[in-house]
């Protein structure tokens, strides 16, 4: 329970306070100042979890709080010598796992600075107890790099004791009968609101609204330039690259740029089809290093777990050998997204996507709805991954089970795309079994590349000087671990296809995307 | 959660003084901290200038009638709830007795609140009984404050020797001196020289100053109010010490 309240424009707190004095015992504390800076990951974790998680500095320590958006309930706190960047910075406790769980590997960004000069009043009992508390507070709000205060709303806020629900109820309503009235938002809200910050502003979801009858060529439009804006928000920080997931979901959406390009079929001009395909490949081209050492850095710790004791240690050279290379190819990726190509890329795809549709279009599907477009795109593609997943057995190669994850990718991000044209509570178990599939088809194939890589940063190692037999050694263990695990996945698979290849599938697929395709009932599910 | 008992035989030897300014400073450091007191004395529910008065009584309580989280108040620090006394505890251990496991019972009835404390610190009464048969149980590890002269020490000797015949043989046991007047020759021996059988004792003693008396005016824990005293600091290192012994150097507050 906590209650806030604004103190109008012409009320003097100190007149507020002498009002509260009547009938009860108060004791005023010094006035302090006081800073909190709100922290939350780039795409909003913590608000996502209704919660904020600010940062006190005492002068003698930081103290990181969490605190429920609800009630304004604090009831985790964790104390640091200084600001966090990242959920393992914390020692451990109970924040420090809740922060982990929530936030991951993501950077935790200082958003707004609140600024409060407090005049605390306790409210006390026969006993001298304190039984409830009210901050006055002045308030303002900055950008941590900002150089410009905003001034916020002072506020009355009463802090209730745990045991004691009467004086706090009372403090509540002598803060009503004084005038002040009850503040919509929690002030950290109204801080971030004030400096420009929407709080949810930024998720990598998709989030489009499309209508089933809209043209397919704009409904295209919009899905590639959400991807674009996607792309456009992660580039400085994948620039920076402190926390690996603006990188993660700038590549993504190059990925799925590059899938709606070829798998929304017959709705752009293939000439701008074929120029923006080259274009993004390139583009994931250039991020690929970066990402495939962010990759064994961020399961770096997981990978030596699963080695003997003893060999731990030995793999360490690998972990400086990871972050030295990084380096190397972080400068290269920023330099390709400096160049002209770049920004040409950029520039050029938005100006195009931003064009008003032709009115007329001799592209095959481009004005047909997009509801009939996505049905049987989707249709096709998921009798491809049946076809194609039917087909591999015990002795099949590798390369086939690849073919089959990249099916299965294309196939999700049209139902991705597409997601919004369908009940939602009806595309959701269809994207379940999908999902499971990919699972085990990402498990085998990362473990593949995962091999490769590892035996050339072996070769690599050793090529650019010493590295001891031992290193070696280890690395040799961490790649019979990887060869366990895509064996299990393989062994996996049958089982796991299975459940995709199901005939309660196959009802929800033929039920949503069958609608509107004449033939389909003739397909082989 | 971890379980802390403050326990003795014996009474007056700092049981509650250690309880109370341990917590404040577990919950200073940021741990959501509760404090039991079970003593019917009430002496840190005094502290803390709570009541010491259940609604109900002990008996409510112990048999599960009365939710254990509607009971507990908030002290006037932050992170830092207590659990009062009443006078009906006196008769703990009749109400024990009717629990189905009844030297299980106070464990049973302290989960429920694994999801809210980091650290319990149980205020026992001086007494060998079902209550203290409870505390074993209930407890990660038991601090038994000792003042260092011949009758304390056979006192904790005798605790060990009850501990080890009652099965209690892996609970954690920390003594540590309390009380320690160092303008006495015996007290300064036996600091300075432990006996062998003190095993697990903790680095720090709790000098005999007025300033932890003066806890009985101020009512509050002693860092709230004379927080550079040198007893204060003494505090300091001894909940150094027991996080240490708790969890290790890679604990979850600084040690």
């Amino acid at each position: 329970m906590r209650f806030e309240f604004i103190i109008p424009e012409g009320v003097e707190a100190g007149e507020v306070q002498a009002g509260l004095q009547h009938g009860m015992h108060l004791e005023v504390e010094p006035p302090v100042i006081e800073r909190r800076t709100c922290f939350d990951s780039f795409d909003w974790r913590v608000h996502g979890n209704a919660a904020i998680l600010e940062g006190i500095n005492d002068g003698k320590h930081y103290r990181l709080l969490w605190r429920a958006l609800s009630n304004g309930a604090r009831r985790e706190q964790a104390i640091l010598d200084k600001a966090p960047h990242f959920a393992r910075d914390l020692p451990p406790g109970r924040l420090h796992d809740r922060l982990e769980a929530i936030v991951e590997m993501r950077e935790l960004l200082p958003l707004v600075t609140v600024t409060s000069r407090l005049h605390t009043l306790r409210v006390l009992n026969k006993q001298d107890k304190t039984v409830a508390r009210v901050a006055f507070g002045e308030n303002s709000a900055r950008r941590p790099d900002g150089a410009r205060s905003f001034k916020l709303d002072r506020r009355a806020v009463v802090i209730p004791v745990k045991g004691y629900q009467k004086p706090c109820k009372q403090l509540v309503k002598a803060l009503k009968d004084l005038g002040l009235t009850p503040a919509d938002d929690d002030l950290m809200l109204t801080a971030l609101a004030r400096v420009g910050l929407t709080p949810g502003g930024y998720t990598p979801r998709l989030n489009l609204h499309l209508e089933s009858g809209m043209r397919a060529d704009q409904a295209a439009r919009r899905i590639l330039l959400r991807l674009l804006d996607i792309l456009e928000a992660n580039d400085a920080g994948a620039r920076v690259g402190t926390d690996t997931e603006f990188l993660h979901d700038f590549r993504v959406a190059v990925r799925r740029s590059r899938s709606a390009l070829t798998q929304i079929r017959g709705v752009l001009p293939l000439r701008t089809v074929s120029h923006y395909k080259t274009e993004f490949a390139w583009l994931g081209q250039v991020t690929t290093p970066v990402r495939d050492l962010d990759v064994y850095l961020l399961n770096f710790d997981t990978y030596r777990a699963s080695l003997p004791v003893s060999a731990r240690a030995d793999i360490e050279p690998l972990r400086d050998f990871l972050i030295r290379h990084r380096r190397i190819e972080q400068q290269a990726m920023v330099k390709a997204l400096d160049s002209m190509r770049y920004r040409r890329l950029v520039n050029n795809w938005r100006e195009f996507l931003r064009r008003p549709v032709p009115n007329r279009s001799t592209l095959s599907s481009a004005t047909l709805p997009v509801l009939v477009v996505a049905c049987e795109r989707i249709w096709q593609i998921y009798q491809r991954a049946l076809n194609e997943g039917r087909a591999i057995g015990v002795n099949s190669p590798a390369e086939d089970l690849h073919e089959l994850r990249k099916t299965c990718k294309k196939l999700r991000y049209l139902m991705e795309f597409f997601q919004s044209l369908f009940p939602p509570r009806r595309i959701k178990s269809p994207i379940r079994a999908l999902k499971a599939l990919q699972d085990n088809l990402g498990i085998y194939q990362d473990c593949a590349v995962q091999i490769v890589t590892l035996k050339q940063f072996s070769h690599q190692m050793m090529a650019e000087g010493e590295v001891s037999p031992d290193t070696l050694l280890a690395m040799g263990m961490l790649i019979d671990e990887l060869e366990r695990r895509q064996q299990a996945a393989r062994e996996e698979f049958a089982e796991k296809f299975g459940k995709f290849d199901s005939p309660g599938n196959h009802d929800h697929y033929r039920e949503l995307f069958t609608g509107c395709i004449p033939d389909a009932g003739e397909a082989i599910a | 959660m971890k379980v802390l008992a403050t326990y003795n035989i014996k009474g007056g030897v700092g049981k509650t003084a250690a309880a109370v300014n341990l917590a404040w400073l577990a919950a200073r450091e940021g741990a959501p901290t509760l404090v039991w007191d079970l003593d019917p004395q009430g002496a840190a529910s005094f502290y803390f200038r709570i009541k010491p008065k259940i609604k109900g009584g002990g008996k409510r309580l112990v048999a599960g009638k009365r939710e254990l989280e509607d009971c507990i108040r908030g002290t006037d620090f932050d992170g830092l709830d207590l659990l009062p006394a009443d006078f009906s505890y006196r008769n703990m251990d009749l109400f024990l007795e009717h629990a189905k496991k009844p030297e299980r019972r106070l464990r049973q009835l302290l989960e429920p609140l694994a999801g809210e404390y980091d650290y319990v610190f149980l205020d026992c009464p001086p007494s060998i009984s079902l209550v203290s048969e409870n505390v074993f149980y209930a407890a990660d590890a038991v601090l038994v404050p000792t003042i260092p002269t011949p009758l304390s020490l056979r006192t904790f000797r005798q605790i060990r020797k009850f501990l080890a015949e009652r099965d209690h043989g892996s609970l954690k046991v920390l003594p540590f001196f309390a009380m320690a007047d160092r303008r006495k020759q015996l007290h300064r021996e036996i600091v300075d020289n432990p006996p062998d059988y003190m095993t697990g004792l903790l680095g720090t003693a709790i000098p005999y100053t007025s300033e932890v008396e003066r806890m009985g005016v101020f009512r509050a824990p002693l860092g709230s109010f004379a927080g550079r005293s040198w007893a204060a600091q003494c505090y300091e290192n001894l909940w150094a010490d027991v996080k240490l012994q708790l969890h290790g150097p890679g604990g979850p507050y600084p040690v």
